[in-house]
């Protein structure tokens, strides 16, 4: 058990901590997030302050984001490019959220406000990306039937790809991504992302993925990868803020990155061996568990505490949610791999690993 | 097998990423010991209350320095244990998958 004379009262145990780094590492290397919206609640859970919570997950975060997006980069996901431009806004966005959200503070409503916002986003996007994937896995299913391998990519919602669509000067041309767009659609989204992740305390990735795999029709995978490197700079930047607030237990982040980085190998070299529906699965499950923690924790909060059924609700949503995506994306690789070496794979499975 | 680099062709450059893994390891370890040892004599605590720019310094350091280190070790270590990674094909009419690990 470790102690902290900066929060007194509070202990935790050290496998603990790497346990939940680890999980969480997994999850982020897959889906191309920092995975703040997962830590966040289950450092509350754990009896954490709720500000040093989001200081020390983005801490975290950022260490994370720096690990993935080096393996992720020797896979060929980043677009360093599409990076780029976004972080225009996002860095923007980022100090908008902040300033945003210390206004809603002094009118007495953060928390309110940032846990409401937080169970709108994550449960909009989770519903839709849930619904948008079984449609993609069903088309790869049909496809794989008639030709007979599984293609990596698959996204049926190409209509509303309107700010890929959009010939506003400057255009830029996405090599990586064989896209070629409107600055200002990059910008615009790095904003939203950034100002949004600065508001609920996140690293941006879970807005930042589904807007430019669905508005601008970026591939699943390269989103991921560089998803990740923009999360190293907001996550970083958050990391400087909170620490000007005295909120980042920089030892908690350290043991959570020392576990988190087996987690994110495995997470980015799935990703190999996996369709893009495969990856937005993941997205929709995760969101769809944090939503869920995020709705008892509220719940938590306005009944104040009277029900413990709520908390109890909130850490089986969480803790569950990292155990069963863990073990999904864990199936995933290994099963990946006994694809490539000619070994016969689980019916369930064969729209979701790719055959080349 | 396009997972498992044959050992006989390649065993300079694995025992070249072992040395290297090696020499991170010593290095993470160095920073292991350095963070316990922080914590544990109080300066972490001093660090946090003082929320100054040596903090924001360190915090931030710390954080990136670890991440760049564990994230080569990683890369080493599946070097070095035969693991070939290789670029993922986005794009069907992409070249075949190409070797991006030093020959």
């Amino acid at each position: 058990m470790i102690s902290f004379s900066e929060v007194p009262g509070l202990e935790i145990s050290l496998f603990l901590l790497l346990f939940i780094g680890l999980a969480v590492g997994i999850v982020a290397g897959f889906i191309g997030v920092g995975g703040g919206f997962i830590i966040t609640p289950t450092l509350i859970v754990l009896g954490f302050p709720a500000e040093i919570a989001v200081g020390t997950g983005l801490a975290q975060i950022t260490g994370t984001a720096v690990v993935a997006t080096m393996r992720h980069r020797q896979l060929g996901n980043v677009d360093m490019r599409l990076g780029a431009t976004m972080l225009v806004g996002s860095v923007a966005g980022v100090e908008g959220g902040v300033r945003f959200v210390n206004w809603m503070k002094d009118q007495g409503l953060a928390d309110e406000a940032v846990l409401s916002a937080s169970l709108a986003l994550t449960g909009f996007i989770a519903v839709f990306t849930l619904w948008e994937t079984e449609r993609a896995r069903r088309h790869l299913a049909a496809t794989a039937a008639e030709e007979g391998n599984t293609q990596r990519e698959a996204v049926t919602t190409s209509s509303l790809a309107f700010l890929g669509r959009l010939r506003l000067w400057p255009l830029v041309t996405l090599k990586v991504s064989r896209v070629r767009v409107s600055a200002w659609s990059l910008i615009g989204i790095g904003f939203v992302a950034g100002m949004l992740s600065g508001f609920i305390g996140v690293g941006g990735g879970f807005i930042m993925g589904p807007a430019l795999i669905y508005l601008v029709g970026i591939p699943s995978h390269i989103v991921v990868g560089t998803d990740l490197l923009q999360i190293v700079f907001t996550a970083g930047y958050g990391t400087v803020r909170h620490t000007m607030s005295g909120n980042v237990l920089i030892l908690v982040s350290f043991l959570m990155l020392l576990g988190s980085s087996g987690g994110t190998q495995i997470g980015a070299l799935a990703t190999r061996y996996v369709s893009g529906p495969a990856v937005r699965f993941a997205l929709a499950l995760a969101l769809g568990f944090a939503a869920l923690g995020t709705a008892f924790e509220l719940a938590d909060v306005l009944t104040d505490g009277t029900y413990r059924a709520l908390d109890i609700g909130a850490k089986a949503s969480l803790f569950g949610g990292l155990a069963l995506l863990s073990t999904y994306i864990t199936s995933l690789l290994v099963l990946g791999i006994a694809r490539k070496r000619g070994s016969a794979i689980p019916r369930w499975a064969r729209p979701l690993i790719v055959d080349d | 097998m396009q997972e498992q680099v044959d050992t006989n062709e390649k065993p300079r450059s694995r025992r070249k990423a072992a040395l290297w893994a090696l020499m991170l390891t010593l290095a993470l370890a160095g920073v292991i010991a350095h963070t316990a040892y922080w914590h544990a004599s109080g300066e972490h605590a001093d660090l946090f209350q003082s929320r100054d720019a040596r903090t924001v310094l360190y915090n931030l350091g710390l954080i990136l320095i670890t991440g760049f280190l564990l994230g080569t070790l990683m890369m080493r270590l599946t070097e070095a244990l035969g693991y070939d990674v290789s670029k993922i094909k986005h794009f069907s009419d992409e070249e075949a998958d190409k070797e991006i690990l030093e020959p």
